[in-house]
């Protein structure tokens, strides 16, 4: 189970179709998903940055998150559980709330 | 055969590889009866202290765990009985996740509240709507549960118990001539006044600012001044985004929840909300927590 991140301009459409409605983080820039592409459509991405699988410190992790916010590209980015909520709980907060 | 059997903490546990026949729970705490293999198809299971019985079919074993939550469960006597199909939902605040009710609810006097509950993170929003400080909310810090009115801490009821992540709650929130109550699986920490309270949102407040991590199960909002008003949400009927699904004729709405944030259990029986009962006990790590 992991987090799936996307530049909102690369985001697939069948994904937003499913998920209308995603997180919203980092000023408007990503979208968070908690379904890969291929979870959706059976399609693998083109590209994708594995997060989860690297072992990082949460400094690591923090300047690796950095690094990706100056070079956002088409690639589809993987979070684990625990790294989405780090930074969640430690930087990030969805800017995309619902109200009624 | 006729086996009466104290049901182990956790794991399985093999009961009977013996031909039809049937056996009795009496062990308190969640139980989950599979036949078959363990893993397969969910056939039955209940809270509480009460026997339950369930029939076995020849040649078949019968496996017993303890298991995640299983809110919403009756009588099973064995034979042919409807089956019984109930999602359940992790809700997660990173991504934003929560039911929305179609039809909000508006207690402008006395009402009831009753929910379950277990968490996996320590904050979120159980109930909300309106604006922020309408809400019904676990405190992020010190582990508290409390009840906001009216965008302050004026009106408010705030335990004094200690909440623990993975364990399952049953809570129920009453309004009785302007006077509040909070009781949690038995206990009344204390009580409060409030003002009347709109209700748009389940796992989230109804500013949007505050989403609940874990899972909320069968809240049942009760107009004790409008019983025209009464309303059972049975939540978990989920098969994808912004899809509505409804039970009972009641209507929500779920928001950002993927496939691995809902496990489908399947069994027989019967569900009444008169039978859920459960005491305050630790499930299973199906829930994960934050390191």
């Amino acid at each position: 189970m992991s987090y799936t991140v996307y530049a909102v301009e690369h985001v697939p459409a069948i994904l937003l179709s499913k998920y209308p409605t995603p997180a919203l983080y980092a000023e408007g820039k990503l979208y968070l998903f908690g379904e890969s592409l291929k979870d959706v459509s059976g399609i693998e991405p083109v590209e994708v940055v594995d997060i989860e699988s690297m072992t990082l410190t949460n400094d690591e992790l923090d300047a690796y998150v950095d690094h990706l916010l100056t070079v956002l590209g088409p690639a589809e980015v993987r979070l684990s559980k625990t790294q989405g909520q780090y930074l969640y709980h430690t930087r990030f907060k969805p800017v995309n709330k619902e109200t009624t | 055969m006729n086996n009466v059997l104290i049901l182990p903490e956790d794991g399985w546990k093999e009961v009977s590889t013996d031909s039809q026949g049937s056996f009795t729970l009496t062990s308190g705490g969640q139980h989950c009866i599979h036949a078959g293999q363990p893993s397969e198809l969910l056939v039955g299971h209940r809270y509480g202290k009460k026997p339950v019985q369930f029939i076995t079919a020849e040649g078949e074993s019968v496996y017993v765990r303890v298991s995640r939550p299983c809110f919403a469960v009756g009588d099973v006597v064995g034979g042919v009985v409807p089956l019984i199909q109930r999602y359940f939902i992790d809700l997660d605040p990173v991504l934003n996740s929560y039911y929305l009710l179609n039809t909000h609810v508006t207690f402008a006097g006395d009402f009831e509240i009753e929910f379950e509950f277990t968490y996996s993170l320590n904050t979120g929003a159980i109930l909300g709507g309106g604006g922020a400080g309408n809400e019904l909310r676990f405190d992020p810090n010190n582990n508290r549960f409390r009840f906001i009115a009216n965008g302050g801490f004026t009106n408010l009821v705030i335990t004094s118990v200690n909440y623990n992540i993975g364990t399952l709650y049953k809570c129920t929130l009453r309004r009785v001539t302007g006077l509040v109550s909070l009781e949690i699986n038995g206990e009344t920490p204390t009580t409060s006044n409030a003002q009347p309270f709109l209700i748009t949102h389940v796992g989230q407040n109804g500013a949007g600012s505050i989403h609940f991590n874990g899972i909320i199960a069968n809240p049942k909002l009760t107009d004790l001044v409008t019983p025209a008003n009464n309303q059972t949400y049975a939540l978990g009927q989920a098969t994808g985004n912004t899809e509505t699904s409804a039970e009972g004729g009641d209507t929500i709405t779920y928001v950002n929840v993927p496939e691995s944030n809902r496990e489908l259990f399947e069994f027989d029986g019967v569900t009444t909300w008169d039978n859920i009962s459960p005491e305050p006990q630790t499930l299973p790590a199906t829930i994960e927590a934050v390191s």
